[in-house]
């Protein structure tokens, strides 16, 4: 048990002294601020991350709502183009196509005159491209379709026939074009390296 | 008496100076830390909803 009254007439004597008695304020300042702030900082720091977290939300809220109305902007428009999207399906399909491309080439062969002698193609994917997942939208691409063709008609005709391939919705580029005599007077045979495209997916 | 004293002062008051700078950089940390998740953070991407609606007319010309 502390006797209380040796301990105080002890220490009244020692604060006697004008330098003691500073220095026990000054500590007992200095104790009370520590304590203050061991106190303290948990309810501050508390009121810190809650105040980060209602500007991150508010921040949050508004891009949302920027986004929801983007969104509906997007709707509109999507619906008011809605009856045109076939074009982008014909312009790049989601796989090589080879019916339609060929039928439009041999009648666009057959209506500028030309005859339409071989039509060769590399390897290329039969299926079409899944592109109604997200995780494949990602990763979508054009890729081309190399193919080689062989024409023979007068230079007008075959004229008409490459304007009519360059002109054709789906992109077409004419790598190369080789002119040679044909059999007739005059008959050209050219052998055309062409480019197609279609959407298909890059490897990760 | 006076000596163990002055050392004390010293101690405490590197003390308070610990405790305040421990306070002031664990708030600075709390107010400069990324709490966006990543998952949010690619939902708030923004989004163009304007289309290209003179690609579409051209695609419409070639098409005809």
């Amino acid at each position: 048990m502390i006797s209380y009254k040796t301990f105080f007439i002890r220490y009244s004597e020692y604060l006697e002294s004008p330098r003691a008695k500073s220095y026990f304020s000054l500590a007992l300042t200095l104790i009370t601020i520590i304590a203050m702030i061991l106190i303290v900082q948990p309810a501050l720091s508390y009121v810190s991350i809650l105040k980060k977290n209602v500007n991150d939300a508010r921040e949050i809220d508004k891009l949302l709502r920027l986004k929801i109305d983007n969104l509906q902007k997007a709707k509109a428009n999507y619906n008011s183009i809605s009856g045109d999207l076939f074009l982008f399906d014909l312009a790049l399909p989601n796989s090589p196509d080879l019916t339609t491309y060929m039928s439009y080439a041999e009648n666009t062969a057959t209506a500028s005159g030309v005859s339409l002698n071989s039509f060769q193609l590399s390897s290329l994917p039969l299926t079409p491209t899944e592109t109604s997942t997200i995780e494949t939208l990602s990763l979508l691409t054009t890729k081309p379709m190399s193919y080689t063709a062989r024409v023979t008609g007068s230079y007008g005709n075959i004229k008409a026939f490459i304007r009519a391939l360059e002109n054709f919705l789906r992109t077409t580029d004419i790598v190369n074009a080789n002119f040679t005599k044909g059999q007739t007077e005059e008959s050209i045979t050219v052998n055309l390296e062409l480019k197609a495209y279609f959407l298909g997916v890059s490897k990760k | 008496m006076i000596k163990i004293s002055k050392n004390i002062i010293f101690l405490l008051i590197l003390t308070v100076l610990t405790l305040a700078s421990w306070f002031s950089f664990q708030v600075y940390r709390t107010i400069t830390k990324e709490s966006i998740t990543k998952t949010a953070e690619s939902q708030l991407q923004p989004l163009d909803p304007n289309l290209d609606l003179n690609f579409i007319d051209y695609l419409k010309n070639k098409n005809r």
